[in-house]
């Protein structure tokens, strides 16, 4: 499979912040924040309802992430998956957000 | 014409400052007295399209260039002889053996202001004095302010000084200038009586039986040339040894010559010798203006100065009386001057002592391993300080294994707590970190990129409070990627440490004390060093972070605690001095620590706590240490069992500098005697790349000093002649100190 800048990897996924959101500046003054999504839903699949549960990491950088975000937020994303690293090629996938919507309401 | 020439003696040899080796002939200036001629004068030449100002270094009565074709020298610019023989000598002596050109070392010899065309005044302290047509004139008395300005002369036998007549009168130099223009005064430089007796403004200090010992050997040998190898722990009293020594050779009536590694860091050494000494010193220091550094070498050179203290360049200060010669902290690498003509001050110095018959003291708490070597050959004369003057006792020294230690930025655990402990307490801790800046690269957590010099084969070091990144190589700088260049990603992160996180930490970890960071970046500022150190002394500031600036004879009587923070990086490097280095730095950093009354801790972090090196600092043991050192450099045949020359060539384009190293190592095969010295290389240098040009180098080794400079002598003539050594710019280097 050849990389190209056509190539698809879009990913919209809600969820719970579970994580108190750690952020740090770049030297050059973007900043990075991380948090844990668990997300909760109910999906179909072979034509039944199912029960989908998962925990991924999320990083957002620069002014995707807003401040009034804290742990327990409802949240949807908006973004693509990459190994977290690059260097070791770890199989571990994180969601880099491109946007984020905070959701107002609780389930 | 061509008859009175040769009975008369009116050609003179010109060392001009060119990288040339070799004097020019000029016809004297017209209108000179060939009496006058002398060499050590000044003088100024045609020299091709421009005019150079160059020192007579001959007066001679034929030349091997025809007469028809010399030139006429312009005009001398001094009338006595600016440089004596002795220091001539010396720059003949400079030239041969660091194969450097003549007119370029006595251009290193003298201050760039005398090195202008322009007369050597000195302007400094003046009288004025009445002149035989004033003495017997009479003034009209109508002119009664000249009256009384007369009068007042005629009453002081040495004249006034400019000081003496502002009290006197308001504007006397109106007054002054017309008595001059009448031919009644004169304005002479002040003559300062030598037989005055050199005043001393405190009594010396009680020696030890170590001092004492040392002092009336040194006092045994005041006559007569020999090299002292002053080994003194720090805080062993090695100054009071100078001092009461250059005591007597003052009273003598002889000038003392002192280097020191950097003025600007031995501030206290300046202090003692000012509270011992009330006579004329001369100081040479970087931070001088030029017409200061003339000033003062004019005064040591007319012999007002007793006393002549300056870091490198001042081993060629002129004297006319040199009495003794001391170099404090003998193996500091600032001696050794890294470009132009490559001398190392300590060894001038020698020669020097040598060339006057006069005694050198070589001054260090860790001699350099060639000085150490040399005084088991007893070709020193060792003089041994075991004890700390004070009552202080040694520190106790402890090695911090950093093997699975948690880290917090670069800070052990133990180490945490031992600064919490001694601040605690009221005491100072000093934390050493050979590193500025914030850290030193920048590092892509994505895809590992790092921050490349674009002109060198180095990273480039993150300034956090600046917001740039810099080459400390080449000093180009630019602001912090946004974005990887190489992946994109904007998850760049600062890697490693420096001052500037280390500070950030330590102000973290401990909130409520006053932390100072002390390196070339917080010290730029004019003055702000000397504040730095003044908050550091009065103990206002409890923790210390500082680079090797802070290694040097600084007192801190608060302090406690001393750190080494990364030991390892002198451990293993490309450089066979580097272990020596660190090794002496440890010992440095260590005498900083409970000097007064209390006693201190060392404490050094390192991942090899094993090794030789370090178990040997640790218990301050330097003649071992240095015995392991001189052991190894033995087995590699390293100096000081072998003598080094350095070729280095560096150019715009890559290949070029191999090509001309291996056009001389071709050159060289060719030579008698090329079989005693080894050549290795060329190789492309430790760093290859620096500031936009590749470089290479070539070693010469030999186990005896006279092949090795045999070879060269018979060698750069011919290099000189090298097609390819156009295109590079080459250097020379002769016993070199930095193998990069």
């Amino acid at each position: 499979m050849n990389q190209t800048e056509e190539g698809v990897n879009r990913l919209i996924l809600s969820g719970e912040v579970v994580s108190e959101p750690a952020s740090r500046k770049t030297p050059a003054g973007i900043s990075i924040t991380r948090f844990t999504l668990q997300h909760q839903s109910i999906q179909q699949e072979a034509g039944n309802p199912k029960k989908v549960d998962c925990r991924i990491m999320v990083t957002a950088f620069g002014d995707v992430f807003h401040h009034s975000i804290g742990k327990g937020a409802q949240i949807e994303v908006q973004g693509f998956l990459s190994y977290e690293s690059r260097q070791k090629m770890e199989t571990r996938l994180i969601v880099h957000a491109q946007s984020i919507k905070e959701l107002k309401y609780k389930d | 014409m061509r008859m009175q020439a040769q009975a008369q003696k009116t050609i003179i040899r010109v060392a001009v400052p060119v990288p040339l080796r070799q004097c020019f002939d000029y016809l004297m200036p017209d209108d000179t007295d060939p009496e006058l001629l002398r060499a050590g004068l000044r003088v100024l030449v045609p020299f091709g399209r421009v005019k150079l100002v160059g020192i007579i270094d001959a007066v001679v009565a034929d030349s091997s260039v025809e007469s028809a074709r010399l030139k006429h020298a312009i005009h001398l610019l001094d009338e006595k002889p600016l440089l004596n023989s002795e220091l001539m000598q010396l720059c003949h002596w400079t030239s041969q053996y660091y194969h450097h050109p003549l007119g370029e070392v006595y251009a290193t010899a003298l201050p760039a202001r005398l090195r202008q065309d322009r007369p050597a005044a000195i302007t400094g302290p003046v009288a004025w004095c009445l002149t035989e047509l004033g003495r017997s004139t009479d003034v009209p008395a109508r002119a009664f302010r000249q009256v009384a300005m007369m009068t007042a002369l005629r009453q002081a036998v040495d004249g006034l000084t400019e000081a003496q007549l502002d009290t006197h009168s308001g504007n006397w130099k109106v007054t002054m200038r017309s008595l001059e223009a009448k031919g009644w005064v004169e304005c002479r430089a002040l003559a300062i009586d030598r037989a005055v007796e050199v005043r001393l403004l405190e009594q010396g200090l009680a020696l030890n039986d170590a001092q004492q010992q040392a002092v009336s050997k040194i006092m045994a040998g005041l006559d007569r040339f020999g090299v002292f190898l002053l080994h003194g722990v720090t805080g062993s009293g090695k100054t009071e040894v100078y001092l009461q020594t250059m005591t007597t050779v003052l009273q003598q009536g002889r000038q003392v010559l002192i280097l020191v590694p950097e003025i600007g860091l031995t501030p206290q050494l300046m202090q003692r010798f000012k509270q011992r000494f009330d006579v004329p010193m001369a100081i040479f220091h970087s931070g001088l203006n030029d017409g200061e550094r003339a000033y003062n070498w004019l005064q040591a050179q007319s012999g007002q100065a007793r006393i002549v203290i300056g870091t490198r360049s001042a081993v060629f200060a002129a004297m006319p009386e040199p009495g003794l010669i001391i170099v404090d902290e003998e193996h500091d690498l600032s001696f050794k001057q890294q470009d132009g003509c490559r001398y190392s001050a300590r060894d001038v110095a020698i020669v020097r002592a040598r060339h006057n018959d006069i005694p050198i003291i070589l001054g260090s708490a860790t001699p350099s391993l060639e000085s150490i070597m040399n005084s088991e050959q007893q070709r020193y004369q060792l003089l041994e300080l075991p004890e700390r003057a004070a009552a202080a006792t040694h520190p106790a020294m402890y090695l911090v294994d950093l093997k699975h230690q948690h880290l917090d930025e670069g800070l052990s655990e133990p180490l945490i707590n031992k600064i919490h402990e001694h601040v605690d307490s009221g005491g100072q801790a000093l934390l050493f970190l050979n590193r500025r800046g914030y850290a030193p690269t920048l590092l892509c957590h994505d895809c590992g990129w790092t921050s490349q010099c674009q002109r060198c084969d180095a990273h480039m070091t993150l300034h956090q409070a600046s917001g740039r990144l810099r080459c400390h190589h080449c000093g180009s700088e630019r602001r912090p990627d946004s974005h990887c260049p190489a992946c994109g990603s904007a998850d760049l992160r600062p890697i490693g440490q420096g001052t500037e996180r280390t500070e950030e930490a330590l102000q973290r970890l401990f909130p409520d004390k006053r932390i100072a960071r002390i390196d070339r970046d917080t010290t730029r500022r004019k003055g702000a060093m000397e504040q730095k150190l003044k908050d550091a002394e009065s103990g206002r500031d409890q923790i210390l972070l500082g680079t090797q600036l802070l290694a040097k004879g600084h007192h801190f009587p608060n302090l406690s605690l001393v750190a080494v923070l990364d030991s390892d990086q002198g451990l293993f490097s490309a450089d066979f001095r580097s272990a020596e280095r660190m090794a002496q730095l440890i010992m440095q950093v260590s005498g900083r620590a409970g000097r007064a009354d209390r006693a201190g801790e060392v404490l050094i972090q390192t991942h090899h706590p094993e090794h030789e090196l370090l178990q040997y600092a640790v218990r301050q043991d330097y003649p071992a240490l240095s015995r392991y050192l001189l052991q190894e450099r033995q087995t590699a045949q390293w100096p000081p069992y072998s003598y080094l020359a350095m070729l280095r060539a560096e150019a715009t384009q890559q290949s070029m500098p191999i090509q001309f190293l291996r056009d001389a190592v071709t050159c060289a095969s060719d030579i008698p005697g090329s079989d005693k010295v080894m050549l290795l290389g060329p190789v492309a240098a430790p760093m290859e790349k620096r500031a936009g040009r590749y470089r290479a180098q070539l070693l010469l080794q030999s186990p005896e000093r006279a092949d090795l400079h045999g070879l060269i002598s018979a060698w750069l003539p011919q290099i000189e002649q090298l097609k390819s050594s156009r295109k590079v710019r080459w250097s020379l280097d002769i016993d070199p100190q930095d193998m990069f």
